[in-house]
């Protein structure tokens, strides 16, 4: 009998995982070999100091935290599109700024014909609660980052919708809060932003960063535009961070699976 | 919860009935949260950990791939952000108190408490691979087939993998005095 078979009995028995033959050469077994008692031994001690932790009453409010946080796809509400804003190389958006020039600017500036990023991309409706709940269901979530903090809770969201790569950041903050998001080793890079009645105050894009500062119930969805489709995805992050009166909050990544 | 249940369930979410959401959560919440606090070993980690698992799953759940079973996915997911946690905080924080009462206890509750507490120190002693198969076989009961379906992992892995986190709890416990040759 060897050592391996012994380890694989006797931890199937510690288990409940061994089937009647199983049991029989257990038992032949641990009349035979003092080494598999010992193993036995050993892992019913496991077993009864594992058992002292018992099981936790969670906080009374978590129940209604859960259901105050998660929304379900019917419960998604429409929100008015503003439009898309192309990325120029460096650009610095200043919401209220913006808004009186928006006629001027904002025409030239908003997407008119459709992005490269895809010749099948519809572009119309893709933005994050923005679309409606039939684009919600067949959204491809690739990855998403949730925080909460004292005064601040956060969403980011990654998904791909009509072949379109989004990346929507929805914010609640008491106090003002700047979120950089670095899209360097993303494999991917920005390609348009979506403004709405909702946007963060100040919006700026300085190479593959984007920051923003926000305050209040706010939301920003970014389209994106892969950049190499060999990339390994193991290396593929975009980085947040999240901080606030020049202090770190949070510092998080989401990772991809293109 | 049987699998027709579940799938009832996840099919009413997905239609937004937020009655079956309540009962999904009400069902689920408490083994995600044990989970993730014996992986976290913080209390208020473990209901921010459960918050966002919980968000993740209703934002994922038109992705539900009904031949799995709901509490696989739900506590992949929860474990994943566990560990997520715990590669975003400082490795030195140092562990919370366990919320047991303390109030007015006896000698012996209060060894207890400390034995509890010893016991969850040592757990996040060990690598959170091996801690993971822990809680999965010791404290959410789960198979070799159900623990390899949360991870993905084939089942051999699996008993190697719980074999050595054994190993590795043991020698931990010994080094702590807690498990005398």
């Amino acid at each position: 009998m060897s050592d391996e078979r012994i380890l694989e009995l006797v931890s199937a028995a510690a288990d409940g995982e061994l089937n009647n033959d199983e049991r029989v050469e257990l038992d032949r077994l641990l009349a035979a070999s003092p080494e598999a008692r010992r193993f036995q031994s050993d892992l019913g001690r496991i077993q009864s100091i594992l058992s002292r932790l018992p099981e936790l009453d969670p906080p009374e409010t978590l129940h209604s935290r859960v259901l105050g946080a998660v929304s379900l796809p019917a419960a998604k509400t429409r929100q008015p599109l503003f439009g898309w804003l192309r990325h120029p190389a460096t650009f610095t958006v200043l919401r209220y700024g913006m808004a009186t020039i928006a006629g001027a600017v904002l025409a030239a500036a908003l997407i008119e014909s459709q992005p490269e990023f895809g010749e099948t991309a519809d572009i119309s409706e893709l933005v994050g609660t923005i679309a409606p709940d039939r684009d919600r269901t067949a959204a491809d979530i690739l990855d998403s980052y949730a925080f909460r903090a004292d005064g601040l809770e956060s969403r980011v969201l990654l998904e791909r919708r009509n072949g379109a790569l989004l990346l929507d950041i929805q914010v609640d903050a008491h106090s003002p809060v700047d979120i950089a998001v670095r899209f360097a080793a993303a494999g991917a890079r920005l390609d348009a932003l979506a403004q709405n009645e909702n946007a963060p105050e100040f919006i700026e894009i300085a190479g593959q960063t984007l920051r923003v500062r926000a305050r209040g119930r706010r939301q920003l969805t970014a389209l994106l535009r892969r950049v190499d489709d060999t990339a390994s995805e193991v290396t593929e992050k975009i980085e947040l961070e999240f901080s606030s009166d020049g202090k770190l909050l949070q510092r998080a990544s989401l990772t991809p699976a293109w | 919860m049987d699998k027709d249940r579940e799938i009832a369930l996840v099919r009413d979410c997905q239609q937004g009935d937020r009655k079956a959401l309540d009962t999904l959560v009400r069902h689920f919440e408490k083994p995600v949260y044990n989970a993730a606090y014996r992986m976290l070993g913080n209390v208020d980690e473990a209901a921010d950990v459960t918050q966002t698992a919980f968000m993740k799953i209703f934002e994922n759940i038109n992705r539900f791939n009904p031949d799995y079973r709901l509490f696989s996915w739900i506590y992949r997911i929860a474990l994943n952000e566990a560990i997520d946690q715990i590669n975003r905080r400082s490795k030195h924080e140092p562990l919370d108190e366990p919320p047991y009462p303390d109030r007015n206890v006896s000698e012996d509750s209060a060894a207890a408490s400390q034995l509890r507490s010893d016991v969850q120190a040592v757990l996040m002693e060990i690598h959170e691979d091996h801690r993971t198969v822990i809680v999965l076989r010791y404290f959410t009961e789960c198979s070799y087939r159900q623990i390899g379906e949360i991870l993905k992992l084939p089942e051999k892995t699996v008993k190697s993998r719980l074999f050595t986190a054994r190993q590795q709890l043991k020698n931990r416990l010994q080094q702590h005095g807690m498990f005398e040759e």
